[in-house]
């Protein structure tokens, strides 16, 4: 988005889009009316930030939780498979635990 | 493990685990030597899981409800764990309903930060709807040990994991 001015003739607003895939350049030209589309842009485009940002700092959030989390998880399912190792079970291919024979 | 079983042996503390939970009776003095560590790794497991809840507590804890709101919320999640553990738990089910209850808490935040907005980007849909099954499964995982452990009985259970001082298992 932006104001271009061609030969020196006044400021004509510009914004871009893509249509099929393709980036199309839209002319909206000069007065109110383009000043008026050109804020409203404008709006969108720092809401767009703001929520990206936003967005960013509430990833690296769930990521760092979710990784700690997932620590501690595997940590107590490795601790329980210790204990029931020392309880006399065995399990193969993480199927049932059984009672070892003889204890 | 102790520095003379490391010794003996290159294989790490899962490989070991691994091998003793599909019936290699070689390792169990390995293993044995693991449980003495038990104590501690319960310890610093409890403190993790706390500093854990602290921080969800403070972050499902509606905005505006201050100290109130902080506090019933810690509330809620300790009557929680308590009926999770049960009546006179061992040191393994207190453990292991924490967890749930700790993984339930997780669960929650995600799915508030999900509806965070009425109109979100694709991207952070898909990125949560990941985030959320990890920790479906993970809480799923969690109560499915928890019942497992209760099943398997006093045999399990009694496995002393209780550092000096702390609280006995056996109940026999």
């Amino acid at each position: 988005m932006a104001w271009e001015s061609r030969n020196g003739r006044g400021r004509y607003y510009t914004r871009s889009k893509r249509v099929n895939g393709q980036v199309v350049r839209e002319y909206i030209g000069t007065g109110p009316r383009a000043e008026m589309i050109a804020e409203s842009d404008a709006l969108k485009h720092r809401e767009r930030v703001a929520t990206r940002r936003a967005m960013k700092t509430a990833m690296g959030d769930i990521e760092s939780t979710s990784e700690l989390l997932g620590r501690y998880h595997v940590l107590t399912e490795g601790l329980v498979r210790i204990v029931l190792i020392q309880a006399g079970y065995h399990r193969h291919h993480r199927g049932k635990w059984r009672k070892r024979r003889g204890r | 493990m102790g520095v003379e079983l490391d010794k003996l042996s290159n294989l790490t503390r899962k490989e070991i685990v691994d091998r003793a939970e599909g019936g290699d009776t070689t390792m169990l003095p390995a293993v044995r030597e693991m449980i003495r560590e038990l104590p501690d790794a319960v310890a610093v497991l409890g403190d993790t899981a706390q500093s854990i809840r602290e921080h969800l507590i403070e972050k499902v804890t509606p905005k505006g409800t201050g100290v109130i709101g902080r506090e019933a919320k810690r509330e809620f999640v300790e009557e929680m764990i308590a009926d999770l553990a049960g009546p006179d738990p061992s040191r393994l089910e207190s453990l292991l309903a924490e967890q749930v209850a700790t993984c339930w808490l997780h669960l929650q935040w995600l799915e508030s930060a999900f509806a965070w907005r009425e109109e979100f980007p694709i991207s952070w849909g898909k990125y949560m709807q990941r985030s959320i099954g990890q920790a479906q499964r993970r809480y799923l995982q969690a109560i499915r040990t928890l019942a497992q452990i209760r099943k398997l009985g006093p045999s399990v259970l009694q496995v002393n994991i209780a550092a000096d001082g702390g609280k006995q298992v056996n109940k026999a």
